[in-house]
């Protein structure tokens, strides 16, 4: 209907606050009082920390206070799912970016200089600096984990091994990604304010997930859940980025204000931020495809092995999606993906948009096109014989017959919009030509559980809180967090239209966990999806208030009572819902709920590790077209479309925004991101943006094109699943497999970035050593 | 940022003034792109005077004089991209510059200051072998010229002392009808350390003879440095394919000869000869 604010591009409602500098962000916070932090890191990346000296630091002019490890109130270590993370190291060093102390001044700069007279004595252990060293070595990096493995997903279907004795065709080898960094705009800030009253504290700044925050101040500085409140500034990008790293600091913080008194900021420069925040896991793959020569897929197995890092963090979900996504959107009888995260001295590794599938999303596709050669099939034809469709059952086990299953529609918008099969074609004719600048296409496919999926059965769940007022306005509290993707704004589109009202009339609240019932983070492709949902079921139960209300003012049966554009009708009732408001008032009633949504149980097999990993998924595909200098190893990306169905899309403006960005995060993961690790000390060399390169915008194509391929899902409030994680995707695989075909050899790059070095020695190679 | 003293001089007179009376440990400030962003780690002008020149109005013109175009040390990356003059006599120095990190950056930076800061990987330094270009340094009061050569002794090193100050480049004016070719490899489009760069000049007369010619790679020596043995490969020539081989081979063996067998070099130098090969065949292209 032409007046529902679903479906329409409605301007962002924090755009021109963004634009023109008024938005404040963290590190934009000043207060009367306010003191800086500034964090003290671990000389060495594995050692026992024996003693910390703080003295002269604390003498310094300007300092107020320099805290310890030994200083924490409550228990020393925070995380989400596994608590093994510590704010401020007591025991031993894990990583470069443990920090040991933490200085606190009347200004950063005396805070900083103050911070270089900490030092500490250590006995140093053994760095393991790889898995593999990891999982040689007899030193636990975790006495938890005593073989340094902290997680493990093994997905089955069928026999695999029996599969591939029954394939005409096989291929296997090894595919290896690197870390990747987030690189968010903003680096981390978090301003921590006591109250003058009470022990409590209020959080300000770049926290991505408020509620797993406040329970990790409250736990490590002994405070009751209630008294810590978290009020997210706005954020300059996140993208799984700022949940245990904003805790980090808002531990420090805090325990400073609580020491204190006064109010403490903790900004992080670019070097610190990469320093201590976790990355992507890199993965190593050993992948075996099977099909029979027809094309038809008989079998995968799959070993992945990823870095975790010094912290478990989130790897065992990330493992989970490895090992559940990773098969693809394929009708597959045979699956064995068995995924494991080990513990290094690396820096660690946890949420990042994607979370453990851009990487097997590169694998997988590669092999594909591997397979393809094999089988004279262009990457399409091999992909068109083997898409799930309607009613297939998935690589996982799961029956696909609750919506639209549109990838190969998906597929087939994006191959027609790149013209991808007239290229693919094209381009293998003329690169045999001998020309030294050839182009290539390639292609990626991928499906996405919505939300966390099984490995979070039971707890999967939003909260919102809706309140009419008497003006007819409606105000909004929900705890997931506006993080530059527009939530705001998509989450106020839903309530105009759960609530029949016009999309003006909405006030959407700042994330304040104070006033927004708890509620799961902004995360996993999850909030489209789950606050829909909440919000749903809040306007349900406000609506059900007014009507309750109405009958009795008007005396009048409300059972066939409908809220829409503005108004309220039942009997032969017809009112504005400005006055319908105003009744609820007069006769002392209150407009207000609380909705809850969760996700019902899913019946997946842990232990035999099968059934249904998720509870809906978008499906996606990335197309890209590439030039490679093969005398330099240079590549140029042409173009790269980007098509998703995920479901509606609540604004279709923000959704291509997204698509745009992950499409260009895909980018810089597949070809120049490197964070410079060193494989026998574990330091990072690349720790700014000089160095660790992403995409400028002279990288990125003007001419790409984001598509969407809606089917509104029935499994979804509002229609929409989310898109945060499935927009970059499949991008990084894309990339790869154009260049792969720009060399006439597919699963010839097969380790990340596809940087020039790491190109030019693969043509090299390819042509004999005589380049 | 953190510095002993630091003082902001009018005039060129002034500065030499500033010059004559500051204590040990000058550091010059031109621009700043390269110097505050090194203020950042550590502490590295604690113990030093800054004198900024930048904006100095006789540092910052452009003009001919006789043979040679003088740069005022001033004079940043943007004004040089968008120098008629240099466009027209000196071509290969102008795309030098557009090449310099990004948009920002040339807007502020000054060819001055990228000599002085003597990056192996600065973007000009290439172009302005292969105009021949001189440095006029200025000792308090007292001038003198220097081939480039002779400033830059290694990677951010020069062999000027903390009163010496650079007033202006001298660069050869090209005739009319050289070709000029300005080659940048970087990781990325933009704001990308060079991993190469090869400035080409090259002058042939009307049968086609090279009268002049001169080529050499940046972001791969120590120093600044152009190859007479090279240059003289094609001189008196109407070059071949073959020629163009030998150049390439000629060019390309001066990396481990001179930068030593380094990791890079497996990479560096058959990248050398390949692009060589195709500057070069894609300038004569016309034969």
């Amino acid at each position: 209907m032409e007046t529902l604010p679903i479906g329409k591009p409605i301007e962002r409602i924090d755009a021109r606050a963004k634009v023109t500098g008024r938005a404040e962000y963290g590190a934009d916070i000043r207060l009367p009082g306010l003191l800086y932090c500034k964090g003290v890191y671990a000389a060495h990346p594995h050692a026992k920390l024996l003693k910390v000296y703080t003295e002269e630091a604390a003498k310094m002019s300007g300092v107020v206070c320099v805290v310890t490890g030994a200083d924490i109130p409550g228990e020393k270590m925070f995380g989400e799912l596994y608590v093994d993370q510590y704010a401020l190291v007591c025991d031993k060093t894990r990583f470069y970016g443990d920090v040991i102390a933490v200085v606190a001044a009347e200004t950063q700069e005396q805070a900083d200089a103050a911070a270089e007279l900490v030092h500490a004595d250590y006995e140093e252990l053994p760095i393991l600096a790889t898995p593999k060293m990891a999982l040689e070595s007899d030193i636990a990096i975790n006495a938890d984990y005593p073989d340094n493995i902290c997680g493990n997903v093994h997905v089955r279907k069928g026999n695999a091994a029996a599969g591939l004795q029954e394939a005409d065709v096989i291929v296997s080898g090894t595919y290896k990604t690197g870390f990747v960094e987030h690189a968010y705009i903003e680096p981390e800030s978090v301003t921590v304010i006591p109250d003058r009253i009470r022990r409590e504290l209020t959080v300000l700044g770049s926290a991505q997930a408020p509620y797993n925050l406040r329970l990790s101040v409250a736990r490590t500085l002994n405070i009751p859940v209630a008294q810590v409140i978290v009020k997210p500034s706005v954020i300059g990008g996140s993208f799984g980025g700022k949940i245990e790293s904003a805790e980090s600091l808002a531990v420090r913080a805090g325990l400073i204000a609580l020491k204190t008194g006064r109010p403490a900021q903790y900004t992080l420069t670019r070097e610190e931020s990469i320093r201590e925040s976790y990355k992507r896991h890199p993965i190593d793959f050993d992948i075996q495809l099977g099909a029979k020569q027809d094309g038809t897929l008989v079998a995968m197995k799959v070993e992945a092995i990823g870095d975790a890092g010094a912290y478990i963090n989130m790897s065992p979900p990330v493992m989970y999606k490895t090992a559940t996504l990773g098969p693809g959107p394929y009708r597959i009888e045979n699956v064995d993906y068995n995924a494991t995260s080990v513990m290094t001295n690396n820096v660690h590794t946890g949420s990042m948009r994607g979370f453990g599938t851009p990487q097997a999303i590169f694998a997988l596709e590669n092999a594909m096109d591997e397979l393809a050669a094999k089988l004279n099939l262009t990457p399409t034809e091999l992909r068109r014989k083997n898409l799930l469709q309607n009613g297939d059952v998935s690589p996982c086990g799961h029956l696909l017959d609750f919506h639209e299953v549109s990838i190969r529609s998906v597929m087939e918008k994006a191959a027609q919009e790149l013209g991808f099969d007239e290229k693919f074609a094209q381009y293998a004719q003329e690169n045999k030509d001998g020309r030294r600048i050839r182009r290539g296409v390639g292609i990626a496919v991928s499906m996405r559980g919505a939300s966390i999926g099984a490995d979070g059965n039971g707890f999967d769940v939003a909260r919102a809180f809706i309140e009419v007022l008497e003006d007819g306005s409606v105000n909004v509290d929900l705890g997931l967090t506006e993080l530059g993707q527009g939530l705001r704004t998509c989450q106020s589109q839903m309530v105009a239209e759960g609530m029949g009202v016009s999309f003006e009339r909405i006030s959407f609240g700042n994330t304040d966990t104070s006033r927004a019932p708890a509620t799961g983070a902004c995360i996993a492709s999850r909030s489209t999806l789950l606050g829909g949902g909440a919000l749903k079921d809040a306007s349900r139960k406000v609506h059900a208030i007014m009507a309750r209300v109405l009958e009795r003012k008007f005396n009048k049966p409300t059972d066939d009572i409908v809220f829409a554009e503005d108004r309220v009708r039942f009997a032969d009732v017809d009112i504005s819902f400005t006055e319908a408001a105003k009744i609820c008032y007069a006769l002392c009633e209150t407009p207000i709920a609380v909705g809850t949504y969760v996700v019902p149980k899913l019946n997946w097999n842990e232990h035999e590790g099968f059934g249904e990993p998720f509870y809906t998924y978008t499906y996606s595909c990335h197309a890209a077209e590439v030039s490679v200098d093969l005398d330099t190893g240079s590549v140029d990306v042409i173009r790269m479309v980007g098509c998703h169905d995920m479901g509606r899309a609540i604004n279709p403006v923000l959704v291509k925004g997204q698509i745009y960005g992950g499409l260009a995060m895909a980018q810089g993961m597949a070809l120049t991101e490197d964070l410079g690790h060193n494989a026998k000390t574990s330091a990072l060399k690349n720790l700014n943006f000089e160095d660790y390169l992403i995409p400028t915008v002279l990288d990125v194509p003007d001419e790409n094109v984001p598509l969407l391929d809606e089917h509104p899902d029935p499994r979804s409030a509002f229609g929409g699943r989310s898109l945060g994680e499935p927009a970059t995707e499949p991008g990084a695989g894309a990339l790869i497999c154009a260049i792969n075909h720009a060399l006439g050899h597919p699963g010839l790059i097969r380790e990340l970035p596809a940087d020039l070095d790491r190109v030019f020695a693969a043509v090299r190679a390819m042509e004999g050593g005589d380049a | 940022m953190e510095c002993r003293e630091y003082s902001k001089p009018t005039t060129l007179q002034e500065a030499i003034d500033a010059l004559k009376t500051a204590e040990d440990g000058v550091k010059l400030l031109a621009g700043g792109t390269d110097l505050l962003v090194n203020a950042r780690e550590g502490h590295p002008y604690r113990e030093l005077t800054i004198v900024d020149i930048y904006g100095l109005p006789e540092l910052c013109r452009i003009e001919e004089m006789d043979g040679w175009i003088a740069i005022g040390a001033g004079v940043t990356h943007t004004q040089i991209e968008q120098s008629a003059l240099i466009r027209e006599k000196a071509g290969v120095l102008a795309d030098a510059c557009r090449t310099v990190g990004s948009p920002q950056i040339r807007n502020h930076s000054t060819i001055g200051g990228n000599i002085a800061n003597a990056s192996p990987a600065a973007d000009s330094l290439a172009a302005l072998s292969v105009l021949e270009a001189e440095v006029e340094v200025n000792r308090l009061g007292e001038v003198r010229r220097v081939p480039l050569g002779d400033i830059i002794e290694k990677p951010y090193r020069t062999t000027l002392s903390d009163r010496d100050l650079i007033t202006r480049i001298f660069v050869k004016k090209a005739d009319a009808g050289t070709q000029f070719h300005f080659y940048k490899l970087g990781r990325r489009k933009a704001l990308a350390i060079s991993r190469m760069t090869i400035a080409t000049l090259l002058k042939r007369d009307g049968s086609g003879k090279v009268e002049r010619f001169h080529m050499t790679m940046g972001a791969t020596f120590p120093k600044p440095m152009l190859f007479e043995d090279v240059d003289n490969m094609l001189i008196g020539k109407r070059p071949t394919a073959k020629d163009i081989q030998a150049v390439a081979d000629a060019l390309s063996a001066k990396i481990p000869l001179i930068a030593g067998i380094r990791p890079s070099t497996a990479y560096k130098q058959p990248v050398c000869k390949k692009m060589v090969e195709r500057i070069l065949s894609e300038l004569l292209g016309g034969q």
